[in-house]
């Protein structure tokens, strides 16, 4: 019967609801970088399907039509992108720069340290879009033959050690420009960057927003080539 | 009923995203250019912001909520990743302390440049 009731679509949807609500306001208890809503989500989901010995394909079945919203929510990058038209304008050419020279670093030492490294291509073409936000990364990853989950895990890695980190290498960098800040911050630790810039200042994270969006399209436009 | 038809709007966007993306020859993700598509409705005033700006907030607030299910199917893949996880944590970790370097020198370096030749100063507001 367990099994019949998990693979009602209802079943992964609520679950996944659940968790991440609880998520959200654990992250509003305990506020360390760590604590993400989507880390605790994952997490209690992951111990329930361990628990009641769920197959993922039971929870799939409810849980897949929150994947479908990722297509809107990538579009709704959109209106974000928008709403920074006057500050995009007044800085045009060091935005495309660092976002471009962000986009071209980030897939070009990933693609040489796998190399290096020797990691098997399915990795590696998951590793590819790591430092873009989540929503673009994901497609990519599928288009290049990558492995979605793993993406995800390695765009949430990045995202939460950026966090973390931002603040110190600001400080070791001496890096007293906004506009770089922002841009630097949004280019290597995306979305999740972004809410540690906004922290700093307000131009850092207009910028770092900005970053988001454009080093997304940039990565995007560069893996064409390779 | 408003929104609805934001939901329409977006969502019809979305779908012409990925009929695109299917006749490109090249892989481009439908959703990326789901949103080119509707920053330019933006900037030619086809659609208003206003018009979409329910669903769309709704969407930008609550964006990771939609990688949960990606994020639990990670346990089909632990046989992947356990062999290569440090290997991979290194990666994540390295090649985001090179990005923020390169990124924010150059556009340092672009901004100086841009003084020093036109004169202008470079400030954001």
């Amino acid at each position: 019967m367990l099994n019949e009731f998990t693979a009602r679509p209802i079943f992964g949807f609520t679950l996944c609801v659940l968790a991440y609500y609880i998520g959200v306001k654990t992250k509003k208890r305990f506020d360390y970088p760590i604590v993400t809503p989507i880390v605790i989500a994952t997490l209690i989901c992951l111990a329930v399907i361990v628990v009641f010995d769920i197959p993922l394909s039971n929870f799939q079945n409810g849980a897949s039509m929150i994947t479908m919203f990722l297509a809107p929510a990538t579009a709704a990058l959109a209106l974000s992108i928008y709403h920074q038209l006057s500050i995009i304008k007044k800085n045009l050419i060091p935005i495309l720069v660092g976002c471009i020279v962000g986009a071209a670093t980030a897939v070009g030492s990933i693609l040489v340290l796998c190399k290096v490294m020797g990691l098997p291509e399915d990795i590696t073409a998951s590793l590819v879009p790591k430092s873009i936000t989540t929503a673009i990364a994901t497609e990519l990853s599928e288009k290049l033959g990558g492995i979605v989950p793993v993406t995800v895990a390695a765009v949430t890695v990045t995202g939460i050690f950026g966090t973390i980190v931002s603040p110190y290498l600001l400080k070791w960098t001496r890096l007293d420009n906004p506009i770089a800040a922002g841009l630097a911050i949004g280019a290597s630790c995306h979305a999740l960057g972004t809410a540690k810039a906004i922290e700093i200042g307000e131009t850092e994270g207009s910028l770092s927003g900005i970053a988001v969006g454009i080093c997304g399209l940039a990565t995007v436009f560069l893996t064409l080539f390779i | 009923m408003k929104l609805f038809r934001q939901i329409i709007r977006v969502f019809f966007i979305c779908c012409i995203g990925d009929l695109v993306s299917m006749v490109l020859p090249f892989p481009f993700p439908g959703s990326v250019l789901a949103l080119i598509l509707l920053f330019l409705c933006f900037v030619t005033k086809i659609i208003k912001p206003e018009q979409v700006s329910i669903i769309c907030n709704f969407l930008l607030k609550n964006m990771t909520f939609v990688f949960l299910p990606s994020t639990v199917s990670i346990i089909s893949y632990v046989d992947v990743l356990t062999p290569v996880i440090w290997k991979f944590l290194f990666i994540c970790i390295i090649t985001t302390v090179i990005t923020f370097f390169c990124t924010a020198y150059s556009v340092k370096l672009t901004i100086f440049l841009m003084n020093k030749f036109r004169g202008g100063n470079v400030n954001a507001e």
